[in-house]
């Protein structure tokens, strides 16, 4: 396709004049000074420098009008960018090429209008400076001569590129840094993080909503008056002194710029979280600004030490599994052997009692080699749908003499809690070693009460399994280590260390938790939660059948 | 079930041991073998009330020695023994005893009482 000559100029001239990077640029002295001059200078109303873009025209210059820009069709400027000699109008309204024309033909429309082409370096015409007034008038040919040295000035300063340039950058960088401010605010004001700004010399000078939700504090006045030491607790995990590793993080952020580390700290009433602190030094008005950025990670530690846990655990499986052939052989030996030559003498023999000792400790071994292959991931075993309640009964008639013997109400107050899908012989495992700690828990008596219920709606049903005892309670700094294998605090010989994390592993293959709350000296609760069967024996899908034939 | 013969194949001396001494003091005479290839020269139809092997042997596997003895007789007993539990999802009908096993378990094995009395 050929392109009309006409076509092809307006493609070079609007080129030209993006060339200039005017278009849309903040009004400037510079051409401001020339319209002020020509409207006194003419004693009209309006003058402008309209640059004529491709369907408007856009005054960088404009006194006596309000808008920044209006449609190059109906505008008298985009008709004089077209011609080569300046374009005047005594009377809009009396000329058949503009009267119709909507700045004309409105109330108090344009009656005179003078118009001087600018042109671009390439000599096409890019711009108009122009006057205009609402009544008519003439204009003599000083007037023009006035207009056109106007012209000429204002094209020199619209010529110049580099100034152009520059001053459009500094423009740039002052609405960027409005911008960023704007955006600095907002990012303060709406973080999850809490930001607080510290003077090294003066401590707090401020914290954004996020500091004040993540200390407690009751304002920001509250915030600014603590001492930092008030919101660390003594010493941090690794046995440093707070105040004096403070400083340590302070003088690296000092000499690098910015710190990134991990913190404790504490809220203003007294509990202690984790957290992770981005200090950076920033300079305000030639003042070093400390700004802390803090994360409270209590949520990403709990997770972690469940993976650290998880993760042993299958460690400790594999090695099991691994080692389990190895083991099993010669136990089988040791414990066949010993039961045959038990079953051949008499109980009043010398050897019966190192006999019965060695069959003893190979079904020891044999438990424990079982126990640890749990931790294997070999799957949940046999699975199938079976009452979570009399599974529970069954257990706790296992647990019910030992529980006699030490003095401790055993109460089954269960259900219903209806069906629940998985291995029953591990789950009823678990009911087992809850109840046998928590006996283990009242050396005194006590009592032990053992509950089951369906929560939660259909689609996510629950059952949930409790049980709580009156016994010693188990420490906070306990509580974090008792699903840990071979974690023990009962003495040699009495535990191995791993019921609890057999619970924990046989639960979490079965997809459900487990959570412990313990009261010093009050008692200790565990609920256990786990997916809920399928309903009176059916299957959730089967629901609600519709009718037909 | 006395004086019924039992074959007994295991790599494990010590098994192989055991088993004869436990056996032979209920009155089983007991033969035994210390690989599969053994197990299957011994065996011959209608000469075994119970053939007791171990899963995991180098050369001819538990499994597959069971399915020929089988094949020749099937109304032997024949009890897979195995000392790595993660193998129970080849269970042999039932018919499996997890190492370390208790003489009650090996001996109502033997009889034939269904695997719920195992444990």
């Amino acid at each position: 396709m050929i392109e009309s000559r006409e076509a092809v100029d307006e493609k070079n001239r609007l080129a030209a004049l993006r060339a200039l990077g005017l278009l849309d640029t903040a009004p400037e002295e510079r051409f401001d000074r020339l319209t002020r001059l020509a409207q006194r200078l003419f004693d009209v109303p309006m003058a402008a420098i309209s640059l004529v873009d491709a369907q408007r025209v856009w005054f960088k210059s404009r006194q006596g009008l309000n808008a920044c820009e209006m449609d190059r069709s109906s505008s008298l400027c985009g008709y004089a960018v077209r011609l080569a000699e300046p374009l005047v109008v005594p009377d809009a309204s009396l000329d058949p090429r503009f009267k119709d024309s909507p700045p004309v033909a409105s109330e108090n429309g344009l009656r005179f209008y003078a118009g001087c082409q600018l042109r671009a370096s390439d000599g096409s015409v890019v711009a108009v400076f122009c006057v205009g007034d609402i009544k008519p008038r003439a204009m003599t040919a000083d007037d023009l001569r006035s207009l056109r040295d106007l012209a000429a000035l204002a094209e020199r300063e619209m010529g110049d590129v580099t100034l152009n340039e520059a001053l459009a950058e500094v423009e740039a960088d002052r609405r960027l840094l409005g911008e960023s401010e704007e955006r600095y605010r907002a990012l303060y004001v709406g973080s999850r993080d809490a930001i607080m700004i510290t003077n090294p010399k003066k401590g707090f000078v401020g914290g954004n909503p996020a500091t004040l939700r993540m200390f407690g504090c009751r304002d920001e006045r509250e915030f600014t008056t603590q001492s930092p030491a008030n919101l660390s607790p003594e010493f941090q995990p690794d046995g440093q002194s707070s105040s004096a590793k403070a400083q340590e993080m302070m003088g690296i952020a000092a000499e690098r710029g910015t710190h990134f580390f991990e913190w404790t700290h504490r809220r203003m009433d007294g509990t202690e979280f984790p957290a992770t602190v981005l200090l950076s030094m920033i300079e305000i008005g030639g003042q070093a600004i400390l700004q802390a950025t803090v994360r409270d990670i209590t949520l990403e530690k709990r997770l972690e030490s469940r993976m650290i846990q998880s993760a042993k655990l299958s460690a400790v499986g594999s090695l099991a599994a691994g080692v389990a052939h190895e083991i099993n052989n010669p136990l089988g030996v040791i414990l066949g052997f010993a039961q045959a030559l038990a079953g051949g003498i008499q109980a009043g023999e010398a050897s019966f009692g190192p006999i019965k000792a060695i069959e003893r400790e190979a079904l020891r071994c044999k438990a424990l080699v079982q126990e640890l292959l749990v931790f294997s991931r070999q799957g949940k075993g046999h699975v199938e749908d079976f009452d979570l309640d009399q599974a529970v009964a069954h257990a706790l008639a296992l647990v019910q003499p030992q529980a006699r013997v030490k003095g401790v109400t055993l109460t089954n107050e269960s259900g219903p809690a209806g069906t629940v899908r998985g291995d029953r012989g591990q789950l009823q495992q678990v009911v087992v070693n809850l109840a046998v700690n928590a006996i283990d828990a009242m050396p005194q008596g006590g009592r032990l009460a053992v509950r089951t219920w369906r929560t939660g709606v259909s689609g996510d049903r629950k059952v949930l399994l409790r049980v709580e005892d009156t016994g010693t309670g188990i420490s906070a700094a306990l509580l974090t280590k008792i699903f840990e294998p071979f974690f023990t605090t009962k003495p040699v010989g009495k535990g191995t260390g791993l019921g609890l994390a057999l619970v924990h592993e046989i639960v979490a293959k079965h997809g459900g938790t487990v959570e412990v709350d313990s009261f010093l000296g009050k008692g200790t609760v565990f609920t256990v939660a786990l997916p809920a069967g399928t309903e009176n024996g059916r299957s959730p899908e089967a629901g609600s059948g519709g009718g037909g034939a | 079930m006395t004086h019924s013969r039992i074959l007994v194949i295991d790599d494990e001396p010590g098994i192989r041991a055991f088993l004869c001494f436990a056996l032979g003091a209920r009155g089983f005479l007991v033969d035994a073998a210390e690989n599969g290839e053994r197990g299957l020269e011994l065996f011959a139809p209608g000469r075994y009330a119970c053939v007791l092997t171990d899963l995991s042997m180098p050369g001819l596997m538990g499994d597959r020695l069971a399915a020929l003895i089988r094949e020749s007789d099937p109304g032997v007993r024949v009890i897979l023994m195995s000392g790595d539990h993660g193998e129970k999802s080849r269970a042999n009908g039932g018919n499996m005893l997890d190492k370390p096993f208790t003489l009650v378990e090996l001996y109502l094995a033997v009889a034939g009482a269904p695997q719920e009395c195992l444990s």
